[in-house]
């Protein structure tokens, strides 16, 4: 009844995954896994999913170097893969990518965060710079703000005094070419006052209360006018943000969306919290905060992994293994004057030859640098090779930011690269590794 | 089974139902409790002087195992602070050899063989929860329970290894044998305040209020804790500041062990439910 | 021994001087407990209130069942002594022997004329079976009073601690006794005591007869005859006892009864004759005496008082609510629990916080010197700011456990002594660190610390001798000021500061550190405020320790801060 937790599992046991990265791509990773009835362990630090915004795109700039926006992600992605045919995207169907991204919205929407997904076409939302933001799959709190670009409706947008990250005024005076009806105006949060800071979190926790979501309405009610909706920083709660909406909405009698922020920012908090409670329940053994020390291989494949702690050495057995440890932020790469390499299975990184090629001379070069497109190269299953091409080790698998190949910043295609990578590398383990007679149990 | 009974500071005098109640419930399960000549944990030193913090701990679980007894505590604070304290022990040869040879002068040693658990995990994992249901006579059907976490227990899950730190179960499955039903509430895992009671009210009490206002928006009929000060501060400082400040919406705290002990049948005398400030209409 | 009294007017006058000033002290410090005052000034009741409540509770405790409660106090923890029994069964038989022998002594030798020979007609001193109980009272105390004293040679300092009253209530018990058992034995070899007796009880003798006798005591007594020579044959012997039977042995047995003070006779009996030419017996006896009245009007001011104030500590104590001790007749008993601190010292033994003391070295934690603090505040003898902060120390340490007030023999409400005097240390300015600490600002400290560094031309920073995560970069580096940590800080989210300042947060902690800047990050408000959820560390995105972090800049903070001078000017613009 008891499933196994960190302290108490038993270290003798084959697991048949182990996931390291506590990214988009090891979250996903590790729900692909369960929904197909594998046993998996998930190790990472404790980022990861926090840094994310909470929309999840496919593609909507391409080619990065002409700052080319997509109404439409598939056609983007055909014109991707005709050009570029090392990308990730390159070796995924658009139809993976679509049950990817099902899969894991549906899991999302169970547990409370419902993602509505622009089917054929990119959707538009603002940001809290005031720019605009083609994505593909948006949270259903921040919806209403889609629909009321899309006709340009006169909205009101609220910032919090205090609130340092967010200011309603440059997001109005940003867009005002683009969105002339858009309105700003800035109150106390309720129970702040007196305060010159105040964070996005708290405001969020405060919000569950619905004394406070009453007397925040009350503040706002006299702003309202003609506007048709009220757009929030992203602090609508942190469990139960479809509860407050509504509630929010009714108080005030518009619809009402958040305005996704810089990171981190309390939608990535919430998936976070999601992934974290959600996942174990279903049966993933996770390793919170613990960082994958070293790895070593037996002779029959069986990857031995090294779980970090002050005073206990922890193993975990696997079969497999999918590495999305990301990039340099979540020191899935590291880097030193001569080159960058990836610390844990030593996987040789496609990478320019010299330190001096790393990077462009302009600093905001459209181009990107060089370097954003390092990384490990992997065959068409995913699993990673060295540069003549060869194997690592036949069940050690990759996904996410870490592929090379790809400049998710500069291309927006970060959270589809993780799931769409991690779909496909989840799979074929599967296939290669687990019996036939497993069934995938369609979640 | 047998455990060296590491009670606290606060029990004797400040929380006696929660010594008598979390006897009576674990006797009633075959675990024999052992007295040993405890001193303090160390917990509310650890923000003044380290080492002091590290010995007096040290001293407590060198005491245990000089018996080969494993420690059960029912204080989630002492819990933290004996782990801390083996963690900092066992990472530091220098820190093991110095606070040795000043317990040598009692003719103590520190090993780190003995273990240390908290009474929920010695309930659910050693005891276990089938077994627990089993001993459940009058279940708590239709009692709407919000478990409060705590801290040092829960946090830093590298050191504690008591449950995940994000997403625990285990005080909800120990709610669940009773036959209660544990409410989801937002703020379960929050600090109760109780560690800045006398040192910043302001702060102590205003998270205590907003945990209380949490779980009563979530349904709750009370709290039910399993840690000495979570429930000093939900019980007695709730007590306190209602009748200074006048207000009349009181939400009680119970101890796990009274509610356990109560819907295994365990007589008042040593539930202690009356001795709790703020009276559970429902079990009294 | 009080009919010899009779004939000595000057004895007499002695015995009612002390008894006089025995008096006297007894009711000046009865008189001190409703006057002094331990606690803090803010609550304190006038005095005539004091003594209504104290008369209020001593009646209340007389009532219905009450009384049958208090009746099984003196009978247990007064008389037989079961707090002490409770935490040493060495120190029970050491007191008891004590308690029993000398209230023995008193009842049954020192007011024979009253007690004894009222109920026992043909008592008399040398009679058994009182000679024999003489004895062996006069042994159990001198037992007892072994066992103390090895006692407080095998603990010393700090966990038992002795002083002078100490010392002096076994000298003058010791000197009693001991004169007592010389006295007697000399009285057995001394001619002088002899001619005495016989001139009293067997003047009409003839010298064959009065040899006999003597010989018979010669031998059987131990008495030395100087100047004596007859040869002592059985028949002389056989004549001697049946005189003896006839005229002696209704006041006196044996001799060997007297357990004691028979062997001392055998080994003075070779200066008996020198002994008695000089006196000496008289000289002894005076000794006894006066020792005695030393100790009647030494008594109230004497550690001997507590035979008076440990009952009543007991009794009040047990009688009353020990946790809600906060009543107007507390300040009475208070003052009456100081004198009645026998300094035994099994506090110190089962004090929580003790692995503390053994840290920290402050003596002023252990709970027999905090009592002597109290004493000392409340007589207005502690007027040292460097003094008082070690004393705030030790109180504010004190985890309140009430265990010391558990094991107490004397039965003192430790606890509420604590209670009380912290309140009058944060009365005084010393509360608890963190108190005083916030009491000034995070760079205010940083001057100070600057400042007391230039003044001692030490810039020691204070490293751990095991960790070191504030000076380890590797540590706090990873850093990117995401404002995780903040944002999940529940002291963040609750605080109501106006102010903006620098050091509210745990990310603007962390900035410090990176910035070097970490004695301003020791006295800062988050450092003091940090509920040590450890929600921080939990969530750090890049597993900086931030928590441990913190803990860290609190201890070094404070180890610092405890030795400055905080009352002290700081001139920033001095060189």
């Amino acid at each position: 009844m008891t499933l196994p937790k960190a302290h108490n599992y038993d270290p003798k046991r084959i697991f048949d995954l182990m996931i390291i990265g506590s990214g988009m791509a090891g979250m996903a990773a590790s729900l692909f896994a369960v929904n197909r009835n594998l046993s998996a362990v998930q190790a990472g630090s404790a980022g990861g999913t926090l840094f994310t915004s909470g929309l999840m795109d496919i593609l909507s700039v391409y080619p990065p170097a002409e700052r080319r926006v997509w109404d439409n992600p598939w056609a983007a992605l055909a014109e991707l893969r005709k050009n570029a045919s090392q990308h990730p995207y390159a070796r995924v169907s658009d139809d993976l990518i679509r049950r990817a991204f099902d899969a894991v919205t549906t899991f999302c929407g169970a547990a409370g965060i419902k993602f509505r997904l622009g089917g054929e076409r990119n959707l538009k939302v603002i940001t809290s710079m005031g720019t605009m933001k083609y994505t593909y799959g948006v949270p259903e709190s921040m919806w209403a703000c889609v629909e009321a670009l899309a006709d340009k409706r006169p909205c009101l947008v609220i910032g919090f005094q205090g609130l340092k990250e967010f200011s309603a005024r440059q997001v109005t005076s940003t867009i005002a070419d683009e969105w002339p009806s858009l309105r700003a105006c800035r109150v106390v949060f309720p129970g702040t006052e007196g305060r010159t800071e105040v964070y996005a979190v708290h405001l969020a926790q405060a919000l569950e209360l619905a004394s406070i979501r009453e007397s925040l309405a009350e503040r706002i009610r006299p702003h309202i006018a003609d506007a048709r909706a009220v757009g929030f920083p992203a602090v609508l709660g942190i469990k139960r943000t479809s509860v407050i909406t509504a509630h929010l909405e009714k108080l005030l009698g518009v619809p009402v969306f958040e305005i996704p922020m810089m990171p981190a920012s309390v939608p990535g908090f919430r998936l976070k919290e999601l992934f974290d409670s959600e996942l174990p329940k279903r049966g993933l053994l996770r390793l919170i905060d613990k960082r994958v020390d070293s790895v070593s291989r037996l002779e029959d494949g069986t990857f031995v992994l090294s779980i970090s702690g002050e005073d206990e050495v922890r193993t975990i057995r696997a079969r497999g293994v999918i590495l999305a440890t990301g990039r340099f932020m979540g020191k899935g790469i590291l880097s030193d004057r001569r080159g960058i390499f990836e610390p844990l299975f030593n996987i040789p990184l496609h990478q320019p030859n010299e330190r001096a090629l790393w990077h462009s001379e302009r600093f905001l070069d459209p181009r990107g640098h060089p370097l954003n497109s390092a990384g490990v190269e992997v065959d068409e299953f995913f699993r990673p090779v060295d540069n003549k091409k060869n194997l690592i080790h036949e069940n050690l698998f990759a996904a996410g930011t870490i592929l090379a190949h790809q400049d998710w910043m500069r291309m927006k295609c970060g959270t589809g690269i993780a799931i769409a990578t991690a779909y496909a590398a989840v799979e074929a383990f599967s296939e290669m590794f687990i019996r036939a007679e497993s069934k995938v149990v369609a979640q | 089974m047998k455990f060296a009974f590491f009670k606290g500071c606060r029990i004797p005098y400040y929380l006696e139902q929660y010594g008598t109640s979390t006897a009576a419930v674990l006797k009633s399960f075959g675990v024999r409790l052992v007295e040993l000549d405890f001193n303090c944990c160390g917990y509310p030193n650890r923000d003044l002087h380290f080492e002091s913090f590290i010995l007096s701990a040290a001293r407590n679980m060198a005491l245990a195992e000089r018996k080969n007894l494993d420690i059960l505590t029912p204080c989630k604070c002492c819990y933290g602070s004996l782990k801390h304290a083996a963690h900092f022990l066992r990472g530091s040869r220098r820190l093991r050899d110095d606070i040795n040879a000043l317990l040598a002068s009692e003719g103590l040693e520190w090993k780190g063989t003995g273990r240390v658990m908290h009474l929920l995990t010695v309930l659910c994992d050693v005891i276990g929860l089938p077994t627990l249901s089993v001993a459940v006579k009058r279940p708590l059907s239709g009692f709407m329970v919000a478990p409060h976490y705590g801290c040092h227990a829960l946090r830093p899950s590298d050191v504690v290894h008591f449950d995940d730190p994000l997403a625990p179960s285990i005080f909800e499955d120990l709610i669940l044998a009773t036959g209660a039903r544990p409410v989801d509430w937002p703020r379960r895992l929050d600090c109760c305040g109780n560690p800045l009671l006398n040192k910043n009210d302001g702060i102590s009490l205003s998270l205590m209020r907003t945990k209380i206002e949490d779980a009563s928006e979530a349904g709750a009929d009370c709290i039910c804790t399993a840690c000495t000060y979570c429930q000093i501060q939900f019980d007695e400082v709730q007590a306190r500041e209602a009748s200074r400040a006048q207000t009349s919406r009181l939400l009680p705290s119970v101890l796990y062990t009274q509610l356990l002990g109560y819907a295994m049948g365990l007589p008042e005398k040593v539930l202690g439910l009356g001795k709790n400030l703020i009276q559970l209409q429902k079990l009294t | 021994m009080i009919d010899t009294l009779l004939g000595s007017s000057f004895l007499y006058a002695c015995l009612y001087i002390s008894l006089s000033i025995c008096c006297a002290g007894i009711l000046f410090k009865v008189g001190r407990w409703f006057i002094i005052d331990t606690g803090p000034v803010s609550v304190r009741v006038p005095r005539w209130k004091r003594v209504t409540a104290a008369i209020r509770s001593m009646l209340s405790a007389l009532a219905g069942r009450r009384a049958l409660h208090l009746f099984r106090l003196i009978l247990l923890e007064g008389l037989l002594q079961t707090r002490i029994l409770k935490t040493s069964a060495w120190r029970w038989m050491m007191h008891v022997s004590i308690f029993v022998g000398f209230t023995m002594l008193v009842l049954m030798h020192a007011l024979d004329e009253k007690t004894t020979k009222v109920l026992f007609p043909e008592y008399y001193s040398t009679l058994d079976p009182f000679q024999f109980l003489r004895n062996l009272f006069g042994a159990m105390v001198l037992f007892g009073v072994a066992i103390a004293v090895i006692r407080r040679i095998r603990f010393r300092k700090p966990i038992v601690v002795t002083r002078g009253s100490d010392r002096i209530a076994v000298a003058i018990v010791s000197v009693i006794i001991a004169t007592g058992f010389v006295l007697e034995a000399i009285k057995l070899t001394s001619e002088r005591v002899y001619k005495r007796m016989t001139e009293a009880f067997y003047s009409s003798a003839s010298p064959e007869d009065e040899n006999a006798l003597k010989a018979y005591w010669a031998k059987e007594y131990g008495t030395a005859f100087a100047s004596w020579k007859v040869t002592i044959t059985p028949e002389l012997l056989a004549r001697g006892k049946q005189i003896h039977e006839e005229t002696c042995a209704s006041c006196h047995s044996s001799a060997t009864s007297a357990f004691i003070s028979h062997p001392i006779a055998r080994a003075v009996r070779p200066f008996a004759a020198a002994l008695d030419r000089h006196g000496v017996e008289l000289w002894l006896y005076y000794l006894h005496v006066f020792a005695c009245f030393a100790a009647l009007a030494y008594f109230p001011f004497s550690k001997l008082f507590h035979i008076i104030t440990n009952p009543l500590s007991i009794v009040i104590n047990g009688m009353s609510d020990i946790k809600d001790a906060d009543t107007p007749a507390a300040a009475p008993r208070r003052a009456l629990e100081l004198d009645a601190c026998t300094s035994c010292g099994t506090c110190n033994r089962y004090c929580s916080v003790a692995p503390v003391y053994r840290m920290l070295g402050n003596m002023e934690i252990l709970p027999f010197q905090k009592l002597r603090n109290v004493k000392a505040l409340a007589a207005g003898k502690m007027n040292n700011p460097a003094k008082l902060q070690e004393v705030s120390e030790g109180a504010f340490i004190c985890t309140t456990c009430y265990r010391c007030t558990e094991v107490c023999p004397a039965g003192i409400n430790l606890q509420d002594q604590w209670f009380s005097s912290r309140a009058l240390l944060a009365e005084k300015g010393f509360p608890q660190p963190h108190v005083w600490i916030k009491e000034k600002s995070a760079s205010e400290w940083s001057d100070r610390i600057h400042y007391s560094e230039r003044d001692a031309h030490e810039a020691a920073p204070i490293k751990g001798r095991y960790y070191n995560l504030t000076d380890d970069s590797e540590i706090f580096a990873p850093c990117i000021q995401c404002q995780t940590c903040t944002n999940v800080c529940p002291v963040v989210a609750a605080r109501g500061d106006s102010r903006d300042a620098v050091d509210i947060s745990p990310q603007k902690i962390m900035n410090l550190l990176r910035l070097g800047l970490n004695d301003l990050a020791m006295g800062s408000r988050m450092v003091w405020d940090c509920l040590t959820c450890y929600q921080c560390q939990e969530h750090c995105p890049q597993g900086i320790r931030v928590t441990d972090i913190i803990y860290e800049l609190k201890n070094r903070a404070y180890l610092r801060f405890r030795e400055m001078d905080r009352w002290k000017k700081v001139d920033e613009d001095a060189t």
